[in-house]
């Protein structure tokens, strides 16, 4: 007992720590623990969603997924999310490595501008682009949700680029260009391998980005066969309020894919997003 | 070589750079550049969104905006946020920051990937989840709070009574985000070269003047940096607000991005939505230039 007693004693400032760092990890986990959960609970324990069932069900996520049409809003979603991605990481890594590397007139400036919009609320654009998607005839399509972001991603995305391409020796480019590579290909072939890490944290980010964006699809979107997987669950949860498994279930449905794809980046991301951070 | 000849040189020179820059300046233009300036023609008239032609009515729609009750309202609401998400998530993910990167804690990455989740989660879904979690018959938040004893509370509306809905909104919104702070403030932590606290130590600080007087100078960039994420953020929080209440009730939750939404998009009067929309742009840009100035000052 007195060993004890000593233990707890000398190693009390230890304890403290370990017990509000896994308190605080509870806390971050919690819910989404109990969404998961929920989603495999039986239908047919309405009316506590917080409580635990000791049978397990697959029912409501199969339901969800098909009746609820959340496989097509997946679909959706990943529609939308790929060639947002891909666009926005192609364009900002040519503009990052211009910003960071090349020097040429008005670089500054230019750079300068693109980054305040990093302030700009998005409110302040939405109401001409909903009507020129409108007049364009481009609502109820997945244009209307992939080309406006190519223009309000710009300014983080190439933010981030640019700090990672300075960070780069310049005598890497200069070798290049002293074995006669063009711009492009040190670009290519050299530039853009040595920032990997930045590449997927940006791509972690502008997946999540386009995965979670709900004002945009909102507004772009009315019909059904084109919402995207927050929007769907947006009315989802709307339309099923009382069956709260099944609610739960979409709910695992929406975020089960980002979380899955942070877990498989998330040491290069957060390396990525944490040396821009401090860097920047 | 002549004079133009070598000046066209040069300026191939600068339009092969340039170019690199083209895709993302053409679309940033297009989509961003182009649609401010509309929304700034569009506050100066009357529209309902519907009618090709618009009425200019000049200052109306400003002058109405700073005499509206509900503006002011909202930008309170701003402010709290502000202040609450200053002093809860970016102190919060300091200390626990520096608690994890005590020499004798264990199994880092745990922490990392656990605290970094709610950041990635759709709000959509944090709001279906605290909505659920604030729920006055089943919310587990009653029900936790009814262990203690306090006022009898399982039954208080978290989100329907118009003193608390603020309240009750911005802890859900800051558990979003503590964990991301915690993340970027760890990774600042690491970057600390250890022998300014070995200094410290050597110089008999105890930990809490090792944290004011070694540690809080050393990650002065990393706080600027989410202070200023916090402020301009806060300014914009539209998601989780306009998901789990819509501002509601009567507007005890409303918020600038909030009110300009309803205003355009429900209400059809987007000339007053515009100039909304402006006068936070215009506040952001200022609040922001101003907290710049005084934190490069030091």
């Amino acid at each position: 007992m007195k060993k004890i007693g000593n233990y707890l004693l000398n190693n009390i400032g230890k304890i403290i720590v370990y017990f509000v760092l896994i308190f605080f990890l509870i806390i971050s986990v919690m819910p989404i623990i109990f969404m998961c959960l929920a989603a495999l609970k039986p239908a047919g324990d309405l009316s506590d969603p917080f409580a635990l069932s000791i049978s397990l069900t697959l029912d409501n996520i199969i339901e969800a997924w098909t009746r609820g049409r959340m496989n097509r809003y997946m679909l959706n979603s990943i529609i939308v999310a790929v060639p947002r991605v891909s666009v926005i990481l192609l364009f900002a890594s040519l503009a990052g490595y211009a910003f960071g590397k090349l020097k040429f007139k008005g670089r500054n400036l230019i750079f300068a501008f693109i980054l305040a919009g990093m302030m700009v609320p998005i409110q302040a654009m939405i109401i001409p682009i909903y009507y020129n998607i409108q007049q364009y005839g481009l609502i109820n399509t997945y244009w209307a949700m992939i080309l406006p972001s190519f223009g309000l991603s710009m300014p983080f995305a190439c933010f981030m680029m640019r700090a990672f391409f300075k960070d780069l020796p310049v005598e890497i480019m200069e070798s290049a260009t002293i074995d006669g590579s063009n711009e492009f290909n040190t670009w290519l072939y050299i530039m853009l391998p040595l920032v990997r890490p930045a590449l997927l944290s940006l791509l972690v980010f502008e997946f999540m980005w386009s995965w979670n964006d709900f004002l945009l699809p909102m507004l772009m979107v009315y019909e059904d066969s084109y919402r995207t997987l927050p929007l769907g669950l947006m009315y989802f949860s709307g339309e099923h309020t009382s069956n709260q498994s099944l609610i739960a279930a979409g709910v695992a449905i929406c975020i089960l894919p980002i979380i899955t794809v942070y877990l498989m980046f998330q040491r290069t991301f957060i390396e990525g997003i944490t040396a821009g951070a401090v860097k920047g | 070589m002549t004079t133009t000849k070598v000046n066209a040189l040069k300026a191939i020179k600068w339009f092969k750079s340039f170019l690199f820059v083209v895709p993302a300046l053409t679309f940033y233009i297009i989509f961003m550049v182009i649609p401010i300036f509309g929304t700034i023609r569009i506050s100066f008239h009357e529209w309902n969104g519907a009618a090709p032609k618009m009425t200019f009515v000049g200052l109306q729609n400003y002058i109405r905006v700073f005499s509206d009750p509900i503006f002011y309202k909202a930008i309170g609401h701003n402010l709290f946020w502000i202040i609450f998400t200053i002093v809860v998530p970016v102190l919060l993910g300091l200390i626990l920051a520096i608690l994890i990167m005590q020499s004798f804690v264990r199994m880092r990455i745990l922490f990392r990937v656990t605290y970094f989740m709610p950041t990635l989660v759709s709000l959509v879904a944090v709001g279906v989840v605290w909505g659920w979690m604030y729920n006055p018959d089943f919310g587990i938040i009653g029900r936790v709070v009814d262990f203690f004893k306090v006022f009898g509370a399982s039954n208080i509306d978290w989100l329907g009574n118009e003193k608390i809905v603020l309240w009750s909104l911005v802890v859900a919104g800051s558990w979003t985000y503590y964990g991301f702070c915690m993340v970027i403030f760890m990774a600042a932590l690491q970057g600390i070269d250890a022998c300014y606290i070995e200094v410290a130590v050597i110089e008999g600080a105890n930990p809490w003047q090792k944290f004011i007087y070694v540690i809080v100078p050393l990650l002065k960039g990393t706080i600027t940096l989410l202070v200023l994420n916090s402020l301009i953020g806060s300014f914009k929080v539209f998601d989780i607000i306009m998901i789990m209440t819509k501002g509601g009730p009567y507007h005890s939750s409303e918020v600038i991005s909030t009110y300009m939404f309803s205003a355009a998009f429900s209400l059809n009067e987007y000339g007053y939505g515009a100039a909304l929309a402006i006068v936070l742009a215009v506040i952001i840009g200022i609040s922001s230039s101003i907290y710049m100035r005084f934190a490069e000052k030091d």
